[in-house]
């Protein structure tokens, strides 16, 4: 028997049962659905995180005051300084950017508008540089400012958008706990980190922090290394110059392909876990298919009994009963396929800001899986009817 | 000869009982005969047909179908003579339901390796042949008894086999359609076609040749049939009987 035959024969097969054959191919596609739109969620998260992560510049890392696995960081004071940026950038031997930085919450005003969430950061002038960051208006500020702790600072499109309103923020001043800010600069729309909303920012010369905030005490230090095959190198330098300062747990020098890395690994147990899940799901199918197929073929039995008697072989309703089977699997599997799609396009349909798309790796995944689990539980069944005795499949009311 | 039959055996085993459906039977039926197998039920006569037919195999003896020995093939070469050599006419018909009748005697064709351009042609000429030319695309239920046998004989005759197997063939259906079925086999022996027929009514064995009678799995009496009787004649008494009764 050849294959158009086979499939002719399963098709009314699976016709002569319409509704049975439906429910059947329903508990596929859901299986199908629920692997590709799981997958395609979790590595769209992870996507979504790299970029978040790679968004903040390229080449970096990030000295932390705290070495995360001895401390909660956030409880603790920073012993981080403005001098020990300074350290590094002289010392380095390679070619690298240093950005110190504090960050300070503050009521910030514009005319009779508040703001109370936006972030003060104080910084040096090289961070439009370290964080691949560009202003979109006015300037960033220079060396000059930083000397003279001038009151100027350039704003996020956040602050820029809800305290000044269409009007040119450059040259205004920006009131910050009730002091006059210069606007110099606008930097470009960042979008998120995480939860964090980059844009709600106004970046201040740190020696102006310093000097209105009182502190010195750093967020963090971010180096950027003009060559990447210096990162690994230029970390080993800064832990030694730190070192000299600092004890081994007030700082902690972590590189953006180590961030990356972890995320990478939570993802990575996302998906894992969401696959599963989805899995599960989908050998439910399966054994809806097993259990329709065992029933199909000893209603069948009369029916494979003629059929050998006309001189089917055993291989012949092996296959007859295996491509049922298998039919139902990958019918399910093409709808539940069609239907992520669908999903997808409701998805970000409502949601424009989450870029949802089907994966195709998540979509050769399931059609792949669909077709074994076709074949896993359809054998038993096919095998089964296979080896029928013609005498006593003859005789069966 | 195109079937020998030696010494066949066949024991049933229920568990730790054994039961002998068949005791040793030899028989030979000669190309173009029409010979008829009688017995009781019990007496092994569906076992032998079973056995003949490559649907079972026996315990003991051996069985050669134009010369050539099925009792040691294996089980696909065993489905290649029932589907080519072998021609099945049941008591109940065995038709698949849900194909309609030009479907059912074209199934045989599915599992040969035959090329396909003449298969439609055959099947709708065998059809012809059998009187159901109008009946073609009716499916089981829509046909009479004896209309779903001439499908079946139909189906019989799609791949030109060496012999028919006809088990009770007039058993399941009233006895003017049944005497049209003896008329449809004795027109195909007439041809040339060998067949080998279970019955357990002696005036349906009357239209073959040769009556073996079966008892307890042995061949206990050899009969050759003296008069003959011809369906297509009896046909003609029953219609003229039945029109005198009317006037």
């Amino acid at each position: 028997m050849k294959l158009p035959e086979i499939t002719h024969l399963s098709l009314e097969g699976l016709r002569a049962n319409k509704l049975r054959s439906l429910l059947t191919v329903l508990g596929v596609i859901i299986g199908v659905s629920a692997i590709v739109l799981l997958i395609s969620l979790s590595l769209e998260v992870r996507s979504q995180i790299t970029g978040t992560i790679k968004s903040l510049g390229s080449n970096l890392y990030v000295i932390f005051p705290a070495n995360p696995q001895s401390y909660n960081v956030q409880f603790v004071a920073s012993k981080l300084r403005p001098t020990h940026a300074k350290e590094i950038t002289q010392k380095s031997s390679y070619n690298v950017s240093v950005s110190p930085m504090i960050n300070k919450t503050a009521i910030v005003k514009y005319g009779k508008r508040t703001r109370s969430t936006t972030v003060i950061t104080g910084t040096s002038p090289n961070l439009p540089y370290v964080r691949d960051w560009k202003v979109v208006r006015g300037s960033f500020f220079k060396r000059s400012d930083l000397a003279s702790k001038r009151k100027v600072c350039v704003i996020g499109q956040t602050v820029n958008r809800d305290l000044f309103r269409g009007v040119d923020a450059i040259g205004r001043n920006l009131v910050v706990n009730g002091r006059n800010f210069k606007v110099v600069g606008i930097m470009e729309r960042k979008g998120l980190f995480f939860n964090i909303n980059l844009d709600d920012q106004a970046f201040i010369p740190i020696t102006t922090v310093q000097k209105f905030f009182n502190t010195s005490e750093l967020n963090f230090i971010t180096v950027k290394v003009s060559d990447a095959k210096h990162i690994e190198a230029s970390m080993a330098e800064a832990r030694r110059i730190l070192a000299k300062h600092l004890d081994k747990n007030d700082f902690h020098v972590q590189s953006q392909g180590q961030t990356l890395d972890t995320f990478y690994q939570i993802t990575s147990i996302l998906t894992i876990m969401l696959g599963a899940i989805a899995t599960i799901s989908l050998v439910v199918g399966g054994i809806g298919i097993m259990n329709i197929m065992t029933v199909a073929v000893t209603e069948r039995t009369k029916e494979i009994g003629i059929r050998k008697a006309v001189g089917a072989k055993d291989s012949d309703i092996l296959f007859q009963f295996l491509a049922e089977a298998i039919i139902i699997s990958l019918l399910g599997g093409v709808i539940g396929i069609a239907a992520s799609f669908l999903v997808a396009y409701f998805i970000s349909f409502f949601y424009p800001t989450f870029h949802f798309s089907i994966s195709y790796l998540a979509v050769m995944v399931a059609i792949l899986f669909a077709f074994s689990m076709g074949t896993f539980f359809g054998v038993y069944p096919a095998y089964k009817a296979a080896n029928l005795d013609p005498i006593i499949a003859l005789h069966y009311e | 000869m195109i079937l020998s039959i030696r010494n066949v055996v066949k024991i049933y085993e229920l568990g730790s009982i054994k039961v002998p459906a068949l005791r040793g039977v030899s028989l030979e039926v000669e190309e173009g005969s029409f010979v008829s197998i009688m017995g009781a039920s019990g007496s092994g006569k569906s076992t032998l047909m079973n056995i003949i037919g490559c649907l079972d195999r026996p315990t003991e003896g051996s069985i050669a179908i134009e010369g050539i020995e099925t009792t040691k093939m294996d089980r696909s070469q065993l489905a290649y003579v029932r589907n080519k050599k072998i021609g099945f006419i049941f008591q109940s018909f065995n038709l698949l339901p849900r194909a309609s009748a030009l479907a059912n005697v074209m199934l045989p064709f599915l599992y040969s390796d035959q090329p396909k351009n003449q298969h439609r042609e055959k099947a709708l000429k065998l059809l012809k042949s059998v009187g159901l030319e109008d009946r073609i695309m009716h499916k089981p239920n829509e046909l009479s008894g004896g209309q779903k046998q001439r499908v079946a004989i139909a189906r019989a005759l799609v791949n030109d086999p060496a012999i028919i197997l006809a088990d009770e063939p007039t058993g399941n259906i009233d006895s003017r359609s049944g005497l049209e079925i003896m008329a449809l086999l004795q027109q195909l022996n007439d041809k040339g076609m060998t067949i080998l027929m279970v019955t357990h009514d002696h005036y349906i064995a009357q239209h073959s040749q040769r009556i073996i009678h079966l008892s307890d799995g042995r061949i206990i009496r050899e009969e050759i049939v003296k008069e003959r009787k011809c369906a297509l004649k009896e046909l003609e008494k029953r219609s003229t009987l039945e029109r005198e009764e009317m006037s």
